[in-house]
Order: structure tokens, then sequence, then C-alpha cells
């Protein structure tokens, strides 16, 4: 019994101790822009999950299709019911990590500019992507930000003809996440 | 006679605008109003995304919550955006609400430790339950 309880009140020490270079956020923010000449489209989300593991590189996004803002709500609704197929797909994830890393030091304010690969599954369509960013570690924060193009066709989401003149081909999407400790 | 037009096509242009305002605000997300479906603790709610996330996706997923907990955590984002974390008596995630409009509204209300209800629509789960489009129903 006594060992029980005694690893029980460890457990979660090593945990954190082996978790130290674990940084995450429950409310990252990742939008997108669809600029054509008859119509912008912007959505936001603000509930973005992430993990960045700054001794690894590793990083992982988890993202709720349903928690994507729109101005106007029938474009909400169109998003999620016939684009994305939210009641089909819920989540977009992203798993991968900064190419050739070298390791970042958490007590060292620096701008890197990285290269993150790994594996999109968006509308249940993975892709390998890679996309460049900025980590910028301040005060023993860190911030990641990104942009760059994600093409609705590269994961079978189809734009109805009627609208195909109303939302680009290729959507801007930018990514910001502030980052805290496990 | 062109007075009368003049008249005619004014009251014209008004009912077309204020039929506009109508249809445009006919798809607003204030829920202040709304009729929730459900009325649960965070608790209850997170328990039970944790234990069948697929039932309980059907059954949350887009519905109107009034959700009861205690206030474990409250962000300020940028954008006009608050988020406040409900307890959901588990360590590993919450209960998050996001309020979008004026955020200084609800973060004079708002103190961690305070027991009240939120109104909103669930999104679904990542580490934590997801809730949007919130308003404060009552404080305790």
């Amino acid at each position: 019994m006594k060992k029980i309880i005694l690893t029980v009140l460890i457990l979660p020490l090593t945990f954190m101790v082996l978790n130290a270079q674990k940084y995450m956020t429950r409310s990252g923010y990742i939008g997108f822009y669809s600029h054509t000449p008859v119509e912008d489209i912007k959505a936001d989300n603000n509930q973005v999950a992430s993990i960045l593991d700054l001794e690894s590189g590793e990083l992982v996004f988890q993202v709720l299709m349903r928690s994507f803002r729109f101005e106007k709500k029938l474009m909400e609704e169109h998003f999620n019911e016939n684009y994305v197929e939210s009641e089909k797909f819920p989540k977009a994830t992203f798993n991968g990590k900064i190419s050739g890393y070298q390791g970042m030091d958490i007590q060292k304010n620096g701008k890197y500019d990285v290269t993150v690969v790994g594996e999109l599954t968006l509308h249940g369509v993975s892709r390998e992507v890679s996309e460049k960013g900025t980590i910028t570690i301040n005060g023993g924060k860190i911030e990641a930000q990104s942009v760059f193009i994600i093409k609705p066709e590269d994961y079978n989401i189809e734009i109805p003809k009627i609208v195909s003149n109303k939302i680009a081909r290729e959507i801007e999407v930018t990514v910001k996440i502030s980052y805290d400790t496990m | 006679m062109s007075k009368n037009v003049i008249f005619i096509g004014a009251a014209v242009v008004l009912v077309i605008v204020i039929a506009g305002v109508y249809f445009f605000n006919l798809g607003s997300s204030d829920l202040s109003n709304a009729e929730p479906d459900y009325h649960l603790t965070a608790t209850e709610l997170y328990s039970e995304f944790s234990s069948n996330e697929t039932r309980a996706s059907d059954t949350y997923i887009d519905k109107v919550i009034d959700v009861t907990g205690t206030v474990l955590a409250k962000e300020t984002l940028k954008d006009n955006i608050v988020n406040i974390s409900l307890d959901s008596g588990n360590p590993f995630g919450s209960v998050i609400c996001t309020f979008s409009g004026n955020p200084e509204d609800v973060l004079s209300n708002i103190e961690i430790g305070d027991s009240l209800t939120i109104r909103g629509i669930c999104s679904g789960m990542l580490m934590d339950v997801l809730m949007n489009n919130c308003v404060l129903v009552k404080s305790r």
C-alpha cells in the first residue's frame, strides 16, 4: 500500500521533469484568408492546441474545424457542411518537426528562421508538407509564426462551380502560437 | 408627380435596408436569448467527452449548452477574444469557453474561482471540450 502511494506521488514529479522541454498551448491562432476579385473571406480559430518539444524540435498541432469563426454565419455553415465536411472530419492535425534541428535554449533570446516538415491531415487527406516559419524566444517565452498556402483541391475539398469565383484556389494560412511550459 | 416618385423610391430603399439588416442578423450568433439544448456541469460535459468522444460528439456538437462550473483560468487573446476555462475535475483538460465581442465586459465580471453558468455552442474536443459564441448566463 505504501509503495502504491509513493509511486502515485512521485509519478507526477517524474512526468514534470521528463517534460521540462515541452511547451504547449490550447489557444493558438490559425486563420485563413481567401482573396478573389469578387469576395474576400477570412476565418479565425483561437482554440488551436499545439505542443512544441524544444529538445527534439517536434511540433504537433490539433485544430477543430468547427472552431473557425467567420464574419458571416452562412459562410461558416457552408464551410462546415459542404467544404470541409466537419461532421465527417472534425479535426485537422499536423505532426512534424523542425528540419535540421540543432536545439534551442529557452534562456537565450533569439529569432530562428525554421523549416517545418511533417504530415498535415485535413478533410481526411494526409500530405507531407514543408513550410517556413519563425520561432522567437524572448524572456522565457516561445512564439511560432508562419504564413503559407494551402490548396483546397489538394485535400479533396470541393468548391461548387456556383461559388468557385468567390473562393480562391490558393488559401493563405496564418499560424501564430504563443507557448507556455507544460 | 416627381415628389411622389422620390417618396416611393425612398420607402422602397428603406424597406430593402431594413429587410437586409433583418436577414443579416437572422444569422447572428448572439446566444443571450437562445434556448439551451442542454444544461450540464463542466465536470459532466468533460466526462462525457473523455469517456466516449464519438457519442458525446454526436450528442453535443453544434448544440447550445449551458455549462456551469468554477473558473480555472482566464486568458485574453488579441482581437478582443477571451478564453475562460471551467474546471472539469480532471487535471488533463477543462471546458474552454471562447467569448468574442467586448472582452472588458466579460473580464470585469469574472474572476478565477467564480462559479458561473456560460452558454455557448459546443465545437468538440481537442485536449479540452471547446465552446464558442459564449455568453454569460448568470454569476453566483
